[in-house]
């Protein structure tokens, strides 16, 4: 058969398929969008929650504190070392003045005290940012070990606690997320397989005909599996849509203004490319299903 | 068989006309043994190969199994469309077919528009139109009245002298007497008699 003709008898049979049972079709098209509508709610928490880790990444930092007397050269020899050091994602030098006047703007209160205190009590410091791969609390202590030994470092500190609970928080998000990602797809593998299969279900006397006149299996399979990837493409955008508007509800509901959870977990809406991945597997997933239905169902080659 | 027959296979209930007819058109396999049609053993015969078999025979039953949701001539015209005809060979093969068995006025109607009769005669134009070497049918005029029996094996005759092997089916012993045509007698799974 012309692949024209071919596509055309897959699109007119598939589109016959899908009005022929207009309940099914809109039930299995449902079904697919419940499942990824579920499976969408998981991804936005967890995109959430991963965009939260990120921004609390960017607030751990390392404090490299200069002593009183440390020269032009050795502020400038650190800042060198720093910049071309690989763990460092972002060094920034805070003179003494500058970090003065960051006290009297946070604790307007208490601007009194660096003159009763006496002395020198803000350093000249570097605040230094790690790349992701470096921010846990061993390799943090590692580049201090280092950058203690250079000239004219004073102090090297760093919040170990801090990066050990941000560490557990992302290995939870990861181990976490993954499971319950896993479990949620095939779920939504399991649902789209079933609906798909009664689709094909009812269509079997039709399939025994088509297999009665020689037709191969690739022309039984093809317009079930056209019609199944439309049934998944629609519960993907179904889903998509319905997760969008349920967001915007969210965001605009009084307990999500007054709970900063709320904000955490749902502060901003799935990025276009997982929105799109998203209904690309509602598409995916309910053509995949379908094959696997159509060899259960009895669509398998003729005389199986 | 020899090409160019036709042949009545009879028997009780049960006696294992449908299974033999099943294996003929391998929708079924032998537990042992072959199966041979045009030279070929079915028992052997790969999966992928099937269709293309059932392209070479065609296959008329008791319940017609048409497609309800089609008309007459779309009925027809989707075997052709299976076998990969270009669109204006698969309407005229068609048309040809259905004016053949006298559906000519029928082409729009849906299965459940027209008579019994005229359902088997769309299931027959159906396994005609690709032209078969063989023709199989189970129980053709199960569902007949007497006349439309007569008609239906008489459109038989008419196909076998156009050179088409015909195998039909039945135990309806009036039919079989007035044919006067060759008679396989099937009792539990075994010929015995007609098989010389």
């Amino acid at each position: 058969m012309a692949p024209v003709q071919a596509l055309r008898h897959c699109l007119v049979e598939a589109k016959d398929g899908l009005v022929r049972h207009p309940a099914l079709t809109v039930l299995a098209a449902l079904a697919i969008a419940v499942s990824l509508y579920v499976f969408g709610g998981f991804l936005l928490v967890a995109f959430n929650l991963g965009v939260l880790s990120t921004q609390l990444a960017g607030e751990m930092e390392v404090q490299i504190y200069m002593k009183a007397g440390a020269s032009e050269q050795e502020i400038a020899a650190l800042r060198g070392s720093l910049i071309g050091d690989e763990a460092v994602a972002h060094a920034r030098f805070v003179t003494a003045e500058e970090s003065r006047r960051r006290f009297e703007t946070r604790f307007p209160g208490l601007k009194d005290l660096p003159g009763e205190v006496g002395g020198e009590i803000f350093p000249p410091a570097f605040e230094v940012v790690l790349r992701p791969s470096y921010q846990d609390a061993d390799a943090a202590e590692r580049l201090a070990r280092v950058w203690r030994r250079a000239a004219g470092v004073e102090e090297v500190r760093f919040d170990r606690a801090w990066f050990e609970r941000l560490a557990a928080l992302l290995s939870l998000l990861r181990s976490g997320g993954y499971g319950v990602g896993a479990l949620l797809l095939a779920a939504v593998m399991v649902t789209t397989g079933a609906v798909v299969r009664l689709t094909v279900l009812a269509r079997r006397e039709e399939i025994d005909i088509m297999k009665l006149v020689g037709a191969t299996a690739a022309f039984i399979r093809a317009p079930f599996l056209f019609g199944a990837a439309a049934q998944g493409l629609a519960g993907g955008l179904v889903a998509l849509a319905g997760l969008r508007l349920t967001w915007r509800l969210v965001i605009r509901s009084t307990p999500f203004h007054d709970n900063p959870i709320m904000s955490m977990v749902a502060g901003r809406f799935l990025p276009p490319a997982t929105s799109t991945a998203l209904v690309a597997a509602g598409l995916v997933l309910a053509t995949a299903a379908a094959a696997l239905s159509l060899r259960r169902a009895g669509a398998a080659p003729p005389g199986s | 068989m020899e090409r160019g027959e036709f042949v009545f296979l009879t028997g009780s209930s049960g006696a294992g006309k449908t299974t033999l007819l099943r294996l003929l058109f391998r929708d079924d396999v032998p537990t042992s043994g072959q199966v041979l049609v045009n030279n070929e053993n079915l028992a052997s015969m790969q999966l992928s190969r099937v269709p293309y078999l059932r392209r070479q025979i065609g296959v008329v039953f008791q319940d017609f199994k048409l497609l309800r949701r089609k008309t007459v001539f779309e009925n027809v015209a989707y075997a052709t469309q299976v076998i990969g005809l270009p669109p204006k060979e698969q309407r005229r093969r068609t048309y040809h077919v259905l004016e053949m068995l006298a559906l000519n006025h029928r082409l729009r109607h849906y299965p459940e528009q027209i008579s019994g009769g005229e359902q088997q005669r769309v299931a027959i134009a159906r396994a005609l139109v690709n032209r078969p070497l063989l023709l199989l049918a189970d129980e053709p005029t199960g569902n007949l009245d007497p006349d439309l029996s007569l008609q239906i094996v008489e459109l038989f005759k008419e196909i076998n002298a156009q050179g088409t092997t015909v195998l039909v089916a039945t135990h309806d012993r009036d039919l079989i007497k007035r044919m006067a045509r060759r008679v396989l007698t099937l009792s539990h799974g075994r010929l015995l008699t007609g098989g010389e």
